[in-house]
């Protein structure tokens, strides 16, 4: 592989092979160096070897070993000539993330931290195979929440319109078709809604640890001190189902029309294919999903914050800033070559970032830019950053995601045998709740990258600037 | 148990061996459960037949694996023996024995929520067979 360095950010994978385009990798030297030892690098070339992919095969600094496309991969491509993948989305379709501020100031909730916490997992449910937050669906009720999206959660009393402005797309992909998407999936989708799930889905709550750009703070009305909540979680067992069936069905349409692929997991088809077209439909069906999911979860949080707290919702302030995907597929307008074009965007852990002006941000941030979110690990930091121009001319209007795992599940399993977990995150001012002892040895801190090297390098590029550093205080995990 | 677990940034990945296909695709079904659950707490009270179909044999051991998945998935079913009936690269027939996932029993140790295509490997090597698979987690 030709990997050459184009500056203190950057990094280029020259096409050779069956490489359509080169790579680009956003990435420091420290960041490189750990970002050799696994494939990603290869998956970013084999990305660039798809049809009608434009300009480039790109990733972010949180890259790391994906199936197909790798983690933290962005790839767009023409709608005539291009793709869709569904391993450029991934399986868990629109995880993501929502950041929600409120009124209360760490001096408040520090000393309550741990009865907080156990309010919280005692009324979010979470861990494997986790359903019941809400009264189970009927599939009439389910396929109504597959083309309303988070309309549908709010009708039902589970947060208020205003949250539609805080939430990219408004919470709902229009392209969703519910008769594209199996009966298996409709019946994992039917008793998940409004829960975390396992593996690295969490709910913190932390404080506001530092500010770097006040003037845009302000515009968030955050500042040092103030308690804020992330959920990261996503389309649970239904959008697993989906991309599992689809996976199956474009290996078959790759064949049919003659797709070489590098890499079974890079199964796609035409955009505009008959089975592109299915794909794009049951993938909404599960980003809309998602977002009900992540808007539920948000309501029980509240809930269970004004009980634990035995406050009123005046005094919580509880306010959403903003819910971005992690893992989409979207129809978006960008420049390619001087001319504005419809491309279709692939971000599989990579958020978009769209800058100041754009039609598409929410008009309450039009003038700094689109709310990215980027969460850490749990014992160290996480990041609210903002879209650039920089990024929509560089990038497809993308950023990274959140820290990038450097180390393998069973790996971490065997360096914490015998160690206090749950103690050595409380030394670090994090009390943690979760449903397995061997799901937090996974997602302990030193099995990812620190999140801080990852948004530096975004910023030294001018893709995303930060705003605001979070520290964690509590954490319920699955 | 014949198989090992191969490392994976992120998810879940195992390497499993048999001295010939239909053990293969034996130890490889119990690798999956024995991920999952404590398959020694899983009795074979009921019998079941599975037949799976595939284009070729990579295919037919991830169709396989996410059958027996699915049954967990859906059924709630968790299986512990399994008998290889008829196996060709285009289908496989067996007979798998567990019983219903009983939460006071059972314990889920590890939810697998895919199989994954990726670097997915079925060869035959000089002694036997053997396969790798990464699981989603």
């Amino acid at each position: 592989m030709n990997l050459r360095k184009v500056n203190d950010y950057l990094w280029r994978i020259e096409p050779e092979g069956g490489m359509n385009v080169p790579g680009l990798v956003y990435a420091s030297e420290k960041l490189m160096a750990k970002i050799k030892e696994d494939k990603s690098l290869d998956q970013v070339a084999n990305v660039a070897c798809l049809p009608g992919i434009i300009k480039y095969s790109l990733a972010m600094p949180d890259i790391h070993w994906g199936y197909g496309f790798p983690i933290g991969g962005v790839a767009a491509f023409d709608m005539e000539k291009g793709v869709i993948s569904p391993g450029g989305v991934g399986y868990d379709i629109n995880c993501g993330v929502r950041l929600i501020k409120t009124d209360l100031m760490a001096s408040e909730v520090v000393p309550k931290i741990k009865e907080i916490v156990r309010q919280l997992y005692r009324d979010i449910p979470s861990g494997v195979g986790s359903s019941g937050a809400i009264p189970k669906l009927s599939r009439q009720e389910e396929r109504e929440l597959l083309v309303k999206g988070v309309r549908w959660a709010i009708e039902r009393g589970y947060g208020t319109r205003d949250d539609l402005e805080h939430t990219e797309d408004q919470g709902r992909l229009e392209l969703a078709d519910p008769e594209v998407v199996g009966d298996n999936a409709i019946q994992r989708g039917l008793t998940q809604v409004g829960t975390l799930g396992s593996g690295n889905h969490f709910l913190e709550i932390a404080q506001v640890v530092e500010v770097y750009r006040p003037e845009i703070a302000d515009v968030f009305d955050l500042k040092k001190g103030q308690i804020a909540i992330t959920i990261h979680s996503g389309s649970r067992g239904f959008g697993y189902q989906i991309c599992d069936d689809y996976v199956r069905k474009l290996l078959k349409a790759s064949q049919k029309y003659g797709i070489n692929l590098p890499d079974r997991q890079l199964a796609c088809a035409p955009v505009n294919s008959p089975e592109g077209k299915e794909y794009l439909g049951a993938m909404a069906c599960a980003a809309n999903y998602a977002w009900v999911n992540r808007q539920v979860i948000m309501s029980l949080t509240e809930q269970s914050l004004l009980k634990a707290l035995d406050t009123t919702p005046a005094q919580l302030g509880w306010q959403l800033i903003y819910d971005v995907c992690h893992n989409i597929a979207k129809i978006e307008e960008h420049d390619v070559d001087g001319k504005r074009i419809k491309v279709c965007v692939h971000r599989k852990g990579a958020t978009r970032a769209f800058g100041p002006g754009h039609p598409l941000v929410p008009e309450i941030y039009r003038q700094i830019g689109q709310p990215v979110l980027v969460p850490g690990d749990m014992g160290r930091n996480s990041f609210l950053c903002v879209g650039t121009e920089a990024a929509m001319k560089y990038t497809f209007a993308s950023t990274c995601h959140g820290a990038g795992r450097v180390a393998s599940r069973s790996q971490m399993l065997k360096t914490t045998k015998g160690k206090d977990l749950y103690k050595e995150l409380a030394e670090r001012g994090v009390f943690v709740m979760t449903q397995s002892r061997g799901s937090l040895a996974e997602e302990m801190p030193e099995a990812y990258k620190d999140v801080v090297d990852v948004v530096e390098v975004m910023e030294r590029a001018g893709i995303s600037k930060n705003v605001a550093k979070f520290k964690p205080l509590g954490v319920i995990k699955g | 148990m014949h198989y090992e677990l191969i490392p994976h940034t992120a998810d879940l990945g195992i390497r499993v061996n048999g001295k010939n296909l239909p053990e293969l695709f034996e130890n490889t079904a119990l690798a999956l459960f024995d991920i999952m659950t404590d398959i020694a707490r899983v009795k074979p009270r009921e019998k079941y037949t599975l037949e799976i179909t595939a284009d070729n044999l990579e295919e037919l051991m991830n169709n396989w694996l996410t059958k027996l998945l699915r049954e967990y998935i859906f059924n709630q079913r968790l299986l512990s023996r399994f008998k290889i009936l008829k196996i060709t690269p285009q289908g496989v027939k067996a007979i798998a024995k567990g019983e219903t996932y009983n939460p006071e029993h059972h314990k889920i140790l590890k939810e697998i929520k895919a199989v994954t295509f990726h670097n997915l490997s079925v060869k035959q090597l000089a002694n036997g067979w053997q396969a790798e698979v990464i699981f989603d987690v």
